[in-house]
């Protein structure tokens, strides 16, 4: 997996026309990755090519995991959300109200849809903030055929004053 | 935004199709309208296409059934071969028309225009009769 590179200090104060972007951005992308194929594969996922969205991203692993993926590379910016580290880490024993959480709630439905799936909404933080987010599910195949990773992206920003 | 995050599917969901080879084909869903509707024309630029439409889709958990509306649809470029559902892939959908699914959408289509051709054909044999009695 290629090595995180980005010099982006994450923020949960980004506005939402940007947290929007980045879905549309990094789905853009993506459909630039499948060229006349319906999913890219992992390998060509070039962190340079897109640096300004890295550090929001992540991937998960599917293949040999279908019950329970693994998270595998993982942007700064979202890493740093995270007290504890996330690569390599099942999707089930991720941290309970986080962000990574719900941004890869609903790995299945892409799974299944075998198409990009984006979802938003509202959680609260472990440590009581409410927190609006919004992210992106897209699959990726080494074959064409089975779905063997996703590749993630996601933002959010605290509510303040609730 | 509109839905709070939980592992379940969400009750509304907003489908972009696009219409390739003329077949409609789900492109990818959203959960948010604007974003859909932003994703769907922004694909309008891809040569691709012949056609990219955005279909909002309700679950009722309680009932456990679902109801689809297209919400958008705009043609990109002709189609060559006739349209897979009764009517012209692209064609300006009403706003807030059901989408029309199953076998009975292009029967229903062309029963419409045969009736009419029926309906014209009798009004003409009327008056040719009315002015030859006159006459």
């Amino acid at each position: 997996m290629p090595e995180l590179s980005s010099t982006e200090v994450p923020t949960e104060s980004r506005p939402p026309a940007l947290e929007r972007r980045l879905v549309l951005r990094l789905l853009a992308h993506w459909r630039h990755l499948c060229g006349s194929r319906l999913y890219p594969s992992v390998v060509q996922i070039n962190p340079d090519e897109f640096d300004d969205m890295w550090p929001w991203c992540f991937t998960v692993e599917v293949k040999d995991y279908e019950t329970d993926p693994v998270m595998r590379a993982v942007g700064v910016a979202i890493g740093r959300l995270h007290e504890e580290p996330l690569q390599n880490v099942t999707l089930s024993a991720l941290p309970q109200r986080s962000l990574i959480r719900n941004a890869t709630g609903y790995w299945r439905e892409t799974c299944t849809r075998r198409i990009p799936v984006s979802r938003g909404g509202q959680f609260t933080r472990a440590d009581g903030a409410s927190v609006l987010f919004r992210s992106i599910l897209l699959p990726m195949s080494e074959d064409g055929e089975t779905i063997t990773a996703l590749l993630g992206g996601a933002t959010c920003r605290q509510i303040v004053g609730v | 935004m509109t839905t709070t995050a939980t592992n379940t599917a969400p009750v509304r969901a907003f489908e972009v199709h696009t219409l390739q080879s003329e077949r409609w084909r789900i492109d990818s869903v959203f959960d948010d309208r604007a974003l859909a509707l932003f994703e769907a024309k922004r694909l309008e630029q891809n040569a691709r296409y012949q056609s990219v439409r955005v279909v909002e889709e309700w679950f009722d958990e309680r009932t456990n059934q679902s109801r689809t509306k297209a919400i958008y649809e705009r043609e990109i470029r002709p189609s060559a071969a006739p349209a897979p559902r009764g009517r012209r892939p692209g064609a300006p959908m009403p706003r807030g028309a059901m989408v029309r699914t199953g076998v009975g959408a292009d029967v229903a289509a062309g029963a419409g225009w045969a009736w009419t051709a029926a309906a014209c054909m009798l009004g003409i044999g009327v008056a040719i009769a009315a002015w030859l009695a006159l006459g």
